[in-house]
């Protein structure tokens, strides 16, 4: 399993609803995860989620954005053909145009210090 | 003291440097950290994490319209107008560009969705509404908008020619059909009557065969009469013939009559000496006078009467002999006339026979044709039914769809 490495220039953004449930997709997204447009939206955002992520990574995501917070945080996704790759993620709450509830992720390079951090931090938590 | 001074000065150059790599996008966060120790370079310090903090506290803003911005107008590009930006940066410059987004796609959605509202009105056929192009104030959506409107009118257009052209097909093929109607249920009766016509001159022409046949016979018939009464002509005329030998016969015979009368009156006397000398003779004579008597009775008177009684019958004969030979003589000259009269019969009525028979063909000419007609009559009235139907549609169509100028129309056509 190889990682893909993000560029200086790469935006990952999502959009979910309340739930979890895939909304929209840019083509960063696609790009990197494998995936086109129509297999990301409707699907749940956990469909990138790497194993070695530690659960209570995610936990603290969701607490965080449910409380009206952003939630900052370097996080191991997979790709569609089992690849992986890391991401600078900040995931915020928002209203859409309708007035209804949703999150957005926009992800961008990390660091190397904050990938070696991140696998020594996961590794404490798991 | 000295050393810590270096030391302060060094973490705070350090803290630049970071605050530098962050700005040139390098690294994407500062963690502060306090590494000073003098008041002075705590100070500056604190100076330096608090604008620190404001600049990351700011870009998590800004990232936030930054990312739904991002997503907007991806979603543009892929054809979902109806998003808003709705997260709010400090900068408002950032905050700007958001509000002049959101209007843009606040104008593109109202004026996709009225233009979606009346496309499906004309998708359930109602043509009367336009897009309000006035939202824009040129370029492509204004062409857009203002071509669709133009297709609209080009619609009326051709809606209302198709209405008007279904009510006056519809008129006229009504008319057809009563026409056909009228046309079909006429040629029906011609054919039938020319059936019972047909079926007329055959008896006609039966019955005149029949008529000619026994024409045939009554010429057969007279010529044998005509044959048979010229022999009834020649033997009344060898009658007369025998009848004249008769009567000369007769004459003879009254001649040999006479000159026996003669003998008879000589006789008469010799028997009347005859009974004189019987007398005479006595008693002796008495027989011989009885036989003088008798031969005195066969005086000739009876048989002079007798041959008057011939003489007056042959007379009589001769006389029907003669007339019986000139009633022959009508009777042939009659026969002849009537043998004539036949024949002119019977020519008649072969040329009449022939006359039958032409009519009889024109009537089965005219039969077929009749038929053939009505054949025809029953197709159009089938086709103009048909007519009547597409029209009926066609009208029924127009009448589901809603246009400018639809009751002006109806009025004028009906």
């Amino acid at each position: 399993m190889k990682e893909i490495k993000l560029d200086k220039n790469t935006m990952i953004v999502s959009e979910t609803d309340e739930k979890g449930i895939i909304t929209y997709a840019n083509s960063d997204f696609c790009l990197i995860a494998g995936y086109e447009k129509y297999e990301l939206i409707g699907q749940h955002h956990n469909l990138v989620r790497h194993l070695d992520m530690p659960k209570a990574a995610f936990k603290d995501l969701w607490q965080t954005v449910q409380s009206g917070q952003i939630w900052k945080g370097i996080v191991k996704n997979k790709t569609k053909s089992g690849d992986f790759y890391w991401v600078n993620a900040t995931a915020y709450p928002s209203i859409d145009a309708n007035g209804k509830k949703r999150y957005i992720s926009v992800r961008v390079r990390p660091t190397n210090s904050e990938i070696s951090n991140a696998i020594e931090l996961y590794k404490n938590l798991k | 003291m000295f050393l810590s001074k270096k030391k302060d000065q060094k973490a705070i150059l350090d803290s630049l440097d970071i605050l530098e790599l962050y700005i040139k996008n390098d690294i994407n966060a500062i963690v502060n950290t306090k590494n000073t120790k003098s008041k002075y370079h705590k100070e500056i310090e604190k100076r330096l994490h608090s604008i620190v903090d404001l600049m990351q506290n700011t870009d998590d803003k800004n990232l936030m319209v930054y990312g739904e911005i991002m997503l907007a107008c991806e979603k543009i590009s892929d054809g979902y107008t109806n998003d808003k930006i709705t997260s709010v940066s400090d900068d408002n410059k950032i905050n700007y560009i958001a509000k002049s987004l959101n209007d843009m796609f606040q104008k593109l959605n109202k004026s996709i969705n009225n233009a979606l509202d009346i496309l499906n009105e004309y998708k359930g056929q109602n043509y009367l509404n336009k897009i309000d192009s006035s939202i824009f104030l040129g370029g492509g959506l204004k062409n857009l908008f203002e071509g669709i409107n133009s297709l609209q009118e080009k619609i009326t257009e051709q809606v209302s020619q198709n209405y008007t052209q279904g009510l006056q097909l519809q008129s006229q093929s009504t008319t057809l059909t009563a026409k056909s109607d009228e046309l079909s249920a006429s040629s029906q009766e011609q054919s039938v009557a020319i059936e019972q016509t047909s079926a007329a001159i055959v008896e006609i022409n039966a019955t005149m065969s029949n008529n000619l046949e026994h024409v045939a016979e009554m010429l057969v018939l007279g010529t044998k009469i005509q044959e048979e009464s010229k022999k009834g002509a020649l033997l009344s005329k060898d009658t007369n013939l025998a009848m004249d030998q008769i009567t000369e016969s007769t004459t003879k015979a009254f001649d040999s009559i006479n000159q026996i009368s003669q003998i008879a009156f000589q006789t008469n006397i010799l028997s009347l000496n005859a009974a004189v000398e019987a007398a005479t003779a006595g008693e002796a004579g008495k027989g011989f006078a009885v036989v003088a008597q008798e031969v005195r009775n066969l005086v000739a008177k009876e048989i002079e009467s007798l041959m008057n009684i011939l003489q007056e019958r042959t007379q009589k004969g001769k006389d029907i002999a003669t007339s019986m030979n000139l009633g022959y003589i009508d009777l042939i000259q009659d026969i002849n006339k009537t043998v004539s009269l036949i024949n002119h019969v019977s020519d008649s009525a072969k040329e009449q026979e022939i006359g039958v028979s032409q009519i009889s063909d024109a009537i089965n000419q005219i039969d077929q044709e009749v038929q053939s007609n009505a054949a025809i009559a029953y197709d159009v009235k089938t086709i103009a039914t048909g007519n009547n139907e597409v029209s009926n549609q066609i009208v029924n169509s127009s009448e589901k769809m809603k246009f400018i100028g639809k009751n002006e129309i109806y009025a004028k056509l009906n």
